[in-house]
């Protein structure tokens, strides 16, 4: 194994597309790209819940919200899953250019909009649930 | 007989990084799959506005796990060699997908 230092520059053969989006640098230790690989993933998985989530309010909970509210969750669900499978794509991409780059990796700003954006929902949802449930 | 496995698809890694990243790919894809599923309700209320994006994420989903097999070697040649291409593609691919379902099911919910 090398040391994480040792620098090494960009394959000769990868494609233009790489070469233009991920940018100069070298390349980094193979694990990390790995890891970002998996940590893309894993906020696509949480994309496709919220997806998931928005399509089922929409499609089984009529008989339960009234369809304005029905209609407020699952849209609201439907930009969050939006929100941050695109904004997994970015990261994905910020977070490769800063290893090849060699620089700190960049916060990820998605984590405290989705936090309060899941909150206000939940919130949201007991109010409904305790004062206006039929 | 016992089949002798694949050169290229042997690597060291201790921590078992090109299997993690290959399951964590099947079960995003998985997961899309379910997620398709649930489209499946829309079509009597949305017609072909539901059927498009289980076609189009058929596709995406088809078409990255045919490129997984090609990732798989990759990585475990690349971890060798140190050095791994970054899955451009498989990011975009995938991105794209989810990012057109919950556009085209914005779209239903708004304004269907």
């Amino acid at each position: 194994m090398n040391s994480p230092d040792s620098s090494k520059p960009p394959s000769p053969d990868r494609d233009r597309l790489s070469a233009s989006l991920l940018g100069g640098g070298c390349e980094p230790d193979p694990r990390f790209t790995l890891a970002n690989e998996r940590t893309f993933l894993a906020w696509i998985r949480t994309a496709l819940a919220f997806l998931a989530g928005g399509i089922a309010v929409e499609a089984f909970t009529g008989d339960v919200f009234t369809p304005g509210l029905r209609r407020a969750v699952a849209l609201s669900l439907l930009v969050l899953a939006m929100l941050v499978s695109a904004s997994a794509c970015l990261r994905w991409l910020k977070v490769e250019r800063a290893m090849r780059q060699r620089k700190p990796l960049p916060l990820p700003v998605l984590v405290p909009i989705l936090s309060l954006g899941g909150a206000l929902v939940a919130t949201g949802l007991i109010v409904f649930l305790i004062y206006g449930a039929p | 007989m016992r089949r002798r496995e694949p050169l290229s698809l042997r690597h060291d890694d201790p921590g078992l990084q090109p299997e993690r990243t290959l399951l964590a790919w099947r079960r995003t894809l998985m997961t899309l799959l379910v997620v398709c599923t649930l489209f499946l309700r829309w079509i009597p209320r949305f017609g072909l506005m539901a059927v498009l994006p289980i076609f189009f994420s058929l596709i995406a989903a088809l078409l990255i796990q045919i490129a997984l097999n090609a990732r798989y070697r990759k990585s475990s040649k690349g971890l060798k060699q140190e050095r791994i291409p970054a899955p451009l593609r498989e990011v975009v691919v995938l991105g794209g997908a989810v990012i057109v379902l919950s556009a085209t099911g914005l779209v239903a919910v708004g304004f269907g």
